[in-house]
């Protein structure tokens, strides 16, 4: 199991398209959450007062991107654009292999597909780590110099909430990666398995449940699923803006329990079907 | 050669390979199945490097099979930079890597240019040298009559023949090219045999020991027939595979022998 874990890790770490995407969602926080809402807060368009809840001033906004809410921030962004590329990087770990044809240059040297399979879910357990804390990083860097830029640094969370927070985000991550996973393995190739999971991700958990999630019946259904989930374990740490305060759909706990056990059955199902398949 | 590495399983029976069941004695077994497969984002060493993680052979093991294959100068360069030819050495060394008692090559010179069949050709004799043994599987017949000592042919998944070429050859003949070949038949017939004597393509061929030569020629020099061909013939293993078939390369009809014009009818006076 060692060597095959090691050799997982291997592939992942020389592998460019991981870098990318490791550098694409560090652009995501750093440009999209922090410099382009930095640029707005600070030059308002004409009316945008007007457009906020009452009580909620501008400068209240720029507040959000200082350090006191970099957790949050790196949360809340793992959540549709995160988790789509969490998807494609459980993909590429698993989907490319079948394009390449190296299953089968594996298999027969020597480990075992189980073994080979979990190896794989252990390496992206560190690479998923790693994504996590280079967002926490990104987010806490910009919230600094935004704030140094203002000229108010103000406090920071608590070390123990910026070790759950982190500890959540990986969680997501490693969730959505090995739904990845499995939909590479179930297709047998990629494109497909990107296809679907971003499909997924976009229409079903983000379309169906914002569009028809206030209705209650809807809601209990969408309790069962790991974006709900992942969502409620990132609004567990709080709305980084006071106007956004909602009740997560579920707690904390029960958000934690149900990511874990999704990635615990994708882990399953890839596993099994990487097991029985014959290599054509 | 899928169901003997592990890859797929037998929809019936059952298979042996190195003493145990297919994928239960891997680290034993060095395979190249079909077309190599590596990451070709990976140079052709740390493809190396990943199969011997997973593998769990030392890494000493790389430069070993890297200077086997003659592949040691190019071993930085990335996978996908390198030619068909050079791909399938590469799936040779990773085959080597765990210094396997038993080799398993999967046409190994599928899609070669003629440059690469020759280089594909010397580096398995040379690896079948020593111990170890190496299982060739092939569609290209003179690369097998090149390259292997024994040799199987499977005709829809059952093997209808195994042994040493010499064994599938069979007794060696002659070659024969004599005029009038009507007459040339009619002796040898009577000679030798009509059952061992066939005729194709204008030439005679004897099934005898090549040792009758001098007999079979003086018999028909003595007539009066021009021998302008004699010579030892062994059946390529192409033949021996139509004729373990019962197929051809292309379905021409037998030549019978060629027979002479005989006796004037008999006229009633």
């Amino acid at each position: 199991m060692r060597g095959s874990f090691s050799a997982e890790l291997l592939k992942l770490r020389k592998r460019w398209a991981i870098r990318i995407l490791a550098i694409i969602f560090v652009l995501i926080v750093v440009l999209l959450t922090y410099v382009l809402s930095y640029v707005i807060y600070k030059n308002p368009p004409p009316n945008f007062q007007s457009g906020l809840p009452r009580g909620t001033t501008i400068a209240d906004l720029i507040k959000t991107l200082y350090p006191a809410n970099f957790h949050r921030i790196a949360l809340s962004s793992v959540n549709g654009l995160g988790s789509a590329i969490a998807i494609i990087l459980g993909v590429l770990a698993a989907g490319s292999e079948y394009g390449w044809g190296t299953l089968k240059t594996v298999f027969t040297q020597k480990p075992g597909r189980v073994t080979v399979s979990v190896a794989r879910f252990l390496a992206l357990l560190v690479v998923t780590l790693v994504f996590a804390l280079l967002l926490m990083a990104a987010a806490a860097g910009s919230s600094v110099v935004v704030a140094l830029i203002d000229g108010k640094l103000g406090g920071w969370p608590d070390a123990l909430v910026i070790l759950e927070a982190t500890g959540s985000l990986w969680l997501i991550l490693i969730a959505w990666a090995m739904f990845g996973v499995m939909l590479a393995v179930i297709f047998q190739q990629s494109a497909l398995a990107i296809g679907i999971g971003l499909v997924y991700g976009f229409v079903v958990e983000g379309l169906v449940f914002g569009l028809f999630g206030r209705n209650p019946s809807l809601q209990n259904i969408e309790k069962a699923f790991p974006g709900a989930n992942a969502t409620a374990l990132a609004d567990a740490f709080g709305q980084a803006t006071r106007f956004q305060e909602t009740t997560p759909l579920v707690g904390a706990g029960q958000a934690v329990a149900v990511l874990t056990a999704y990635t615990l059955a994708f882990l399953v199902i890839s596993t099994f079907l990487i097991a029985r398949r014959d290599l054509i | 050669m899928r169901i003997l590495v592990g890859l797929m399983r037998p929809t019936t029976g059952s298979a042996v390979v190195a003493g145990a069941a297919p994928g239960k004695a891997l680290s034993r077994i060095g395979s190249l199945v079909e077309s190599p497969a590596f990451y070709p984002y990976l140079s052709a060493r740390d493809n190396l490097v990943v199969l011997t993680r997973y593998a769990g052979v030392d890494e000493a093991r790389i430069d070993v099979v890297l200077e086997e294959v003659d592949l040691k100068d190019r071993a930085r360069d990335k996978y996908s930079t390198y030619s068909l030819g050079m791909k399938q050495r590469l799936g040779v060394a990773a085959a080597l890597l765990k210094d396997p008692e038993l080799l398993i090559l999967d046409e190994p010179s599928n899609g070669l240019d003629p440059q690469g069949i020759a280089e594909m050709r010397e580096l398995v004799r040379g690896i079948g040298k020593g111990e170890r043994t190496v299982l060739l599987s092939s569609h290209q017949l003179n690369e097998v009559e090149q390259i292997c000592d024994r040799v199987g042919v499977i005709v829809k998944g059952k093997l209808v023949a195994e042994g040493t070429l010499e064994e599938l050859r069979g007794q060696a003949g002659l070659v024969l090219v004599a005029s009038p070949a009507e007459r040339a038949a009619e002796l040898l017939s009577g000679l030798l045999g009509r059952e061992i004597v066939h005729f194709e393509n204008g030439r005679f061929r004897i099934d005898i020991d090549p040792s009758r030569a001098v007999e079979v020629n003086r018999t028909l020099v003595r007539d009066g027939i021009d021998v302008s061909e004699l010579r030892p013939s062994e059946r390529s293993l192409e033949e021996i595979f139509f004729a373990l078939t019962g197929e051809g390369a292309f379905d021409a009809p037998a030549t019978p022998l060629p027979e002479s014009p005989g006796p004037p009818p008999a006229v009633a006076t």
